[in-house]
């Protein structure tokens, strides 16, 4: 048995249970910061009264949903309602493992990675479907209904979305659309089709996560709570857990779809790199070897994921400012805008793109820092 | 045993055991979800194919995609308080049924057996391999990269692409023409005979 915990597998759980952790934090954070800003722009204070400025909100309305009695309605269709909420969470908790974070801190570097992004946001809408559906019970039927009905409306644009990116790119790994920025053969005029690009995909994946002007699904006022009706406890709690999650992993393709990914380039100077490569993580001295090499970092790295996690704090900012500006949409505005305006929009955006690349070629984003690669490349192989 | 051939042998259970779940399960949604087990499983028999592109679209557009479809095209047409679930019998089922399972075993068995890798049993039995042609030189290059598929697409099968596009497009047309259901046109004819009436009675009092 003691050949399967091999460092690469160990390091490999170490960083899955890491990630895991982060994510669930960053999930309680951000009920308690959407609710404090959703506050301030109403003129309120939001919850201030648990712990220094309501820090530990979270904290308490975890222990309470917890302990919450759990009820399951008798003609629920009990496998698939046990199902649903955990297709959900595990679906928008796989997708961050995709999306790299900082210059090599990743999960895993899949070559094909925008197709399992698009993939897997699709296997978190089936959670949400299959929650309406199991729950057999009217309120939750309609919505899943409308879910299903507007998620396949607008995964269609926001996969077209991504195919601005991949088209100027020419690949389809998430890594290159930050680094595209820094290419040598970069052309800014690439950019009369990416600012309209993010904004739709902003739009579609607002829909796709079910946030506010688009959240029909769980439309109060018309069928109650929508698909999660029934739900209680902790099992309700994983359905805003992924939507939460999703949103954030949204973000993250918007960070390195425009804004130039984990890098802080200001064209003359890189600043990440002033951090230098050296070593962040367990000493030698431990001697934990390469079991450790999940836990550390270069300091490089660090910078990077520093810098990231900057500008996904200001586009999940944005967000949540989306939400305390634009009223709901009505059931059919929604799916006029859906199929009428947006999917032709991208459609345009797709052909401007074709013939902006076959006239100025494509963008190679790791064209620009091989040299500062294959410099890390060396200190990597020598640390091993 | 190795883990590829573990992983192997796991897929293929599932798989089977979700294909025939699929065909045996009375409850239409439960369907539509074997189907999806199904074809997630084969999202991981072509990983160990080494064909991620293969893979990738079989998971976004099947698994994901299209059975979403299938899985709201079914919810429509079930209330979830419907207590007697679908069962279809068409005459004689059983027989066409095997016939069809038959002309496709030997299908299939004809394509192992001219692609050249099945005539050595304990290949097939056992390591989980792809009958390759001896045209490409190597195709897993070409499985694997979306550049290549892409290019080996539109440049040598151009046609067959096409074909298969203008299919689908007929396929379109005709599902929009069978939904057109007449009746419905002649209910939205008798709302404007209903307007105009009541355009006549508002005149009326108005008058």
């Amino acid at each position: 048995m003691a050949e399967i915990f091999t460092p690469e597998i160990v390091n490999l759980l170490v960083r899955g249970g890491l990630l895991i952790f982060v994510l669930l934090t960053t999930f309680a954070y951000l009920t308690y910061t959407e609710r404090r800003v959703l506050s301030f722009f109403q003129w309120r204070l939001g919850p201030n009264r648990v712990g220094p400025l309501g820090l530990l909100q979270p904290l308490a309305d975890g222990v309470k949903t917890a302990l919450k009695q759990e009820m399951v309605p008798r003609k629920a269709d009990k496998v698939l309602y046990f199902l649903a909420p955990t297709l959900t969470l595990s679906a928008s908790f796989t997708t961050f493992a995709l999306i790299p974070v900082g210059e090599r801190v990743q999960m895993s570097s899949v070559p094909v990675a925008i197709l399992f992004f698009l993939g897997l946001s699709s296997m978190a809408a089936y959670g949400l479907i299959l929650a309406g559906w199991s729950s057999q019970s009217k309120y939750p039927f309609l919505g899943s209904l409308r879910t299903c009905a507007q998620v396949i409306s607008y995964e269609l644009a926001l996969g077209l979305c991504l195919l601005v990116p991949i088209l100027i790119t020419g690949s389809l790994n998430i890594n290159d659309f930050g680094n595209m920025y820094r290419a040598e053969n970069w052309n800014w005029i690439y950019l009369i089709v990416l600012l309209p690009t993010t904004v739709l995909f902003l739009i579609s994946s607002l829909a796709e996560t079910g946030r506010t002007p688009f959240d029909l699904p769980e439309c109060e006022a018309e069928i109650v709570a929508g698909y999660h009706t029934e739900y209680s406890s902790m099992k309700y709690a994983m359905f805003p857990m992924g939507e939460y999650i999703a949103m954030v992993a949204m973000s993250a393709m918007v960070v390195h779809m425009l804004l130039g990914g984990y890098h802080l380039d200001l064209g003359f100077v890189d600043l990440t790199y002033w951090a230098g490569d050296w070593k962040l993580g367990p000493p030698e001295s431990w001697g934990w070897g390469a079991y450790g090499d999940a836990l550390s970092l270069t300091a490089h790295g660090f910078a990077t994921t520093m810098t990231f996690i900057v500008k996904l704090c200001a586009l999940i900012f944005t967000f949540m400012w989306i939400r305390a500006t634009f009223p709901r949409l009505r059931y059919d505005q929604l799916m006029r805008f859906g199929w009428k305006w947006l999917l032709p929009a991208t459609l345009v955006l797709i052909f401007v793109t074709a013939a902006l690349v076959g006239y100025f070629g494509p963008v190679h984003g790791t064209g620009a820092d091989t040299a500062a690669q294959a410099a890390m490349e060396v200190t990597l192989n020598a640390r091993h | 045993m190795d883990g590829q051939l573990l992983a192997w042998w796991m897929l293929a259970i599932v798989g089977s055991l979700s294909a025939v779940m699929m065909v045996l399960s009375r409850n239409p949604v439960h369907s539509v979800l074997y189907l999806v087990a199904n074809f997630l499983t084969l999202v991981g028999i072509y990983f160990l194919l080494s064909a991620p592109m293969m893979a990738v679209v079989q998971f976004v557009v099947y698994a994901g995609a299209i059975m979403i479809l299938f899985l709201f095209v079914v919810m429509f047409f079930m209330s979830p308080e419907a207590r007697r679930w679908l069962r279809p019998e068409i005459k004689s089922q059983w027989v066409f049924g095997t016939l069809l399972t038959v002309m496709l075993l030997t299908v299939v068995y004809i394509a192992l057996s001219t692609a050249g890798r099945v005539a050595d049993p304990d290949i097939v039995m056992g390591t989980p391999t792809i009958a390759t042609s001896d045209r490409t030189a190597d195709p897993r290059q070409e499985l694997g990269h979306p550049a290549g598929l892409g290019t080996r697409m539109f440049s040598y099968h151009a046609l067959p692409f096409e074909i298969a596009g203008l299919l689908l497009l007929a396929a379109l047309l005709g599902a929009v023409l069978v939904a057109r259901d007449e009746r419905s046109e002649g209910r939205t004819h008798l709302v404007h005979e209903f307007e105009k009436a009541e355009e006549g009675v508002a005149e009326e009092v108005r008058a």
